[in-house]
């Protein structure tokens, strides 16, 4: 199910009802799991039984791994564990894409192959439920949780229709607890977790869905037609598009949650206020980010962690920073594979290595000279760093992304423009709101949270949102990260 | 009271919002001019043509719609038949200050080979900013359904900077013919890959194709639609909240209808390759073409960068040349005192600007007439 839809708000509501009206906790946990599979059904119900794979496959090998006390037999477990949901990644998502590639290198070396003609659709949400999985499957084997015996409270946890399709990425500590206690229905949850969905509907129905087309256009523009000033411009309408995209989508599966009593980790923290490449994935898709340091980066770099399983726990620390190095190039490729079988996205993950690893250098550095950099040219600096970054993400291909970055740096590409004017001033605004935004939410944050004027305000915000929510509120684009 | 407290903002906004857009939509929609008299201002009217009940010139496919000239066109028993027809933007139907004299290029163009020949049969489909990759796909629509023999080409700078097909032409692309033949050309294939698999009822629904949520969905909206008005006008007031948008930009910015609208590198290209495939298809299926560029007022200074409207004069003219068809500049044609003024683009305060697009029904009167004189010397009426 779509949440940018007519059929989700009525969906929700339902099961808001529903859900509070319900006498215990096992039915509401009951009425959790069957209505996200209602929910996935809406987009095929074929493919409902690969999710339940997954969520069965880990609920046994769990239990097994908390028996098992010899470590050969626990890590055969996890070893199970992977092959399953990593095979089941493979086929879906990577299984043409690898195939295609393995062609290509072939006919390199002058061995000629058919092309396999394969038709494979890729289940939504797959990426996201599968890294769920993994990750509580790893959390029983380093001992962080136990594993859960109630079959339908650990379904209910993996599937759980606010987060299914597109995150955020929920650790099963974060929770599982939730999930098992009775909670009790406080009208400010409700208040809050409505505001949420509003507010990241109009994310995501005015501003994405009306950046959309100025996007598709742009890359639709051949390469010898645009100029450099269009490259940026593309770049900075891409970098909001996909921030409001995602962004709402992580504000409606919060509010959602919210309005049953549960409570998400946040996703984002005003990304593009960022100070360096490394402050950018502190606030961006925050879950996927602390996962892939927690259950990736960490183990390649050999570094274990102490009690508590996860980096906040700290780290036990004597690595070579070749090592270190190493790892994270590896894991920003596989970051960038996660989101897509394309080299795009390899390319994507890279170039956000290579800045990572360079604004390293670059701070090492400072320290040693003891200066400190203010923050604003920190963001000055940084997002257009960022934005540049959008353009792999985006472009049908590895020669267009490296055409748009070199026009870039060709003088003689800034005298011409080959867009429509709308697409520039937009852009131009969208930067302008991105500081306002930020500005004004710290000012709300410290100065009228908790006051009685901050009720009229609210009344004041709402009463602007919802009608142009409720005008174009219609499912005409899915969200981007429904592809991944 | 600390239970209600909280959510008070939330239902009170609520309620709030619904009572706007009712009255959002008593104020604007039932009260606004239809779509294509709001494109066109006070001043201007859209008229459509008919001759005692037959539909010679028609808009689109939903308004004053395209099928309605062509089922009219096949009552006519005749085994000599023959269709003549003329595309262009709305200079074609908008008429400037109407109570001057009500009178078309399109009915003087009827009228005259009506008169000479009973079966030439002259039908206009005009549209606002009418570009050439809608023009390419009409023709398709056109030669397929009436046994065109000739074409009059309208084409307007402006309409360069439009590319894409719009809702009221998707139900051309419902004909699998129509589809064959735009595979050929890779404008035709452009168009497809883009709309090919859109219907008008998918419109609002494009990312549930092929999902079960699809017919909940459409279920739910027809259900609201029938007792919340403002809920089926939903396409109006977006449309309403867009032009105050596009005039608060204009307002901001200074632009008026004489500003300067730059050539789109990107968009006149794909433009111009739907024409230049455009003629290539008619030179291939022995129809006659005639192309000429659009007048426009000449007593002001003209709202595009000199050098690049005559380059698209020259671009225009060497693809006649190229396919042995007629090309004919009329960028003067119609004199300063025919033509009149159009609402500003930049305010709802009822002023005025120079109309640089739409002429009076005395200046049809002179396009219709210089025309009739060209496509005789052309031959067209024999």
């Amino acid at each position: 199910m779509i949440f940018n839809s007519l059929t989700f708000l009525v969906f929700l509501t339902l099961i808001v009802i529903f859900y509070w009206l319900l006498p215990s906790q096992k039915l509401r946990i009951f009425l959790i799991f069957f209505s996200s599979l209602t929910f996935y059904g809406f987009w095929r119900v074929e493919f409902i039984p690969v999710m339940l794979f997954s969520v069965v496959l880990d609920y046994f090998i769990c239990l097994r791994l908390e028996k098992a006390s010899l470590e050969p037999a626990r890590k055969k477990l996890v070893f199970l564990s992977l092959i399953g949901n990593l095979g089941l990644l493979f086929y879906f998502k990577y299984l043409i894409f690898f195939s295609n590639t393995a062609i290509g290198f072939a006919s390199l070396i002058g061995i000629d192959l058919d092309p396999i003609a394969l038709k494979i659709i890729l289940p939504l949400g797959i990426s996201f439920y599968t890294f769920q999985t993994i990750s509580y499957t790893i959390d029983v084997y380093r001992r962080v949780i136990q594993a859960e015996r109630n079959f339908l409270l650990y379904a209910s946890y993996v599937t759980f229709f606010p987060q299914l399709v597109a995150g955020p990425i929920l650790r099963g500590r974060e929770v599982m607890h939730q999930l098992r206690d009775k909670l009790v229905f406080h009208t400010s949850d409700l208040a809050w977790g409505l505001r949420r969905v509003f507010f990241g509907l109009f994310l995501k129905v005015i501003l994405a869905d009306n950046i959309a087309p100025l996007v598709d256009s742009g890359f639709a523009i051949s390469i010898s037609q645009m100029s450099a000033i269009d490259v940026w411009t593309l770049s900075f309408l891409f970098g909001f598009q996909i921030y409001f995209d995602f962004s709402a989508y992580s504000h409606i599966a919060i509010g959602s949650a919210r309005m049953l009593g549960i409570r998400f980790p946040e996703n984002f923290n005003f990304p593009y206020a960022s100070s360096s490449p490394r402050d950018f994935w502190k606030r961006w898709h925050i879950s996927l980010s602390s996962w892939i340091r927690d259950y990736l980066y960490l183990p390649l770099a050999g570094i274990s962690l102490k009690q508590g399983g996860n980096s906040e726990g700290g780290l036990v620390s004597a690595i070579t920073q070749t090592t270190k190095d190493k790892a994270l190039i590896a894991t920003w490729a596989i970051m960038g594979l996660w989101h897509g079988a394309n080299w795009t996205f390899v390319i994507w993950g890279l170039y956000h290595a290579i800045w990572i690893f360079a604004y390293r250098i670059f701070s090492k550095k400072r320290d040693k000279l003891n200066f400190t950099t203010p923050a604003f040219i920190g963001i000055v600096i940084t997002l257009p760093i960022m934005m540049l970054g959008w353009i792999p993400f985006r472009a049908p291909d590895l020669e267009t992304t490296f055409l748009m970055w070199m026009k870039v740096f060709d003088i003689s590409a800034y005298s011409s423009l080959g867009m429509r004017e709308n697409a520039y001033l937009i852009a131009f605004l969208l930067v302008i709101m991105q500081f306002s935004s930020k500005g004004i939410y710290t000012f709300s944050q410290k100065y009228l949270r908790g006051r009685s004027i901050a009720l009229p305000i609210e009344f004041f915000l709402l009463i602007i949102i919802i009608p142009f929510v409720l005008i174009y509120l219609r499912p005409i684009t899915q969200f981007i990260y429904f592809q991944f | 009271m600390h239970i209600i407290k909280p959510i008070l903002p939330f239902t009170l906004a609520f309620l709030a919002a619904i009572l706007l857009l009712n009255f959002f939509y008593g104020r604007s929609v039932l009260s606004a001019p239809k779509a294509e008299e709001l494109a066109l201002g006070q001043d201007n009217t859209a008229y459509f043509a008919q001759d005692n009940g037959y539909n010679f010139h028609c808009g689109d496919f939903l308004y004053f719609p395209i099928p309605d000239c062509v089922q009219d066109f096949n009552t006519i028993e005749s085994l000599e038949k023959q269709a003549y027809l003329l595309m262009g933007n709305s200079q074609l139907h908008g008429i400037n200050q109407p109570e001057l004299g009500l009178s078309s290029t399109s009915e003087i163009l009827y009228s005259y080979f009506k008169e000479r020949d009973s079966n030439k049969n002259f039908l206009t489909f005009s549209m606002p900013n009418m570009n050439m990759q809608e023009q390419f796909l009409l023709f398709e629509y056109a030669q397929m359904t009436l046994p065109l023999k000739k074409l009059l080409l309208a084409v307007s700078f402006d309409n360069t900077r439009e590319t894409g097909i719009r809702e009221g032409l998707l139900d051309a692309l419902e004909e699998p013919e129509i589809k064959s033949n735009l595979k050929a050309s890779e404008s035709g294939q452009k168009i497809l890959d883009l709309y090919g698999d859109t219907s008008i009822e998918d419109l609002d629904l494009p990312a549930l194709k092929d999902t079960p949520q699809k017919s909940v969905e459409f279920w739910l909206n027809s259900r609201l639609s029938t007792f919340w008005n403002a809920w089926e006008a939903r396409g109006s007031l977006r449309a309403i909240s867009l032009i105050k948008l596009y005039q608060f930009r204009n307002y901001i910015f200074g632009i008026d209808s004489s500003s300067t609208r730059k050539k789109i590198p990107a968009r006149y290209d794909a433009n111009l390759l739907a024409l230049k495939e455009l003629l290539a298809r008619a030179k291939a299926l022995e129809i006659d073409v005639v192309l000429y560029s659009a007048p426009i007022r000449g007593d002001a200074k003209l709202p595009y960068d000199l050098k690049e409207y005559q380059d698209f004069k020259i671009d225009l003219q060497a693809l006649t040349v190229e396919h042995d068809f007629t090309f004919v500049d009329l960028q003067q044609l119609v004199p300063a005192q025919y033509w009149g003024v159009v609402d500003s683009l930049n305010s709802t305060s009822g002023s005025t600007e120079i109309d640089f697009m739409h002429f009076q029904g005395f200046g049809h009167q002179i396009l219709g007439d210089y025309l009739t004189e060209l496509l005789t010397a052309e031959g067209w009426d024999r």
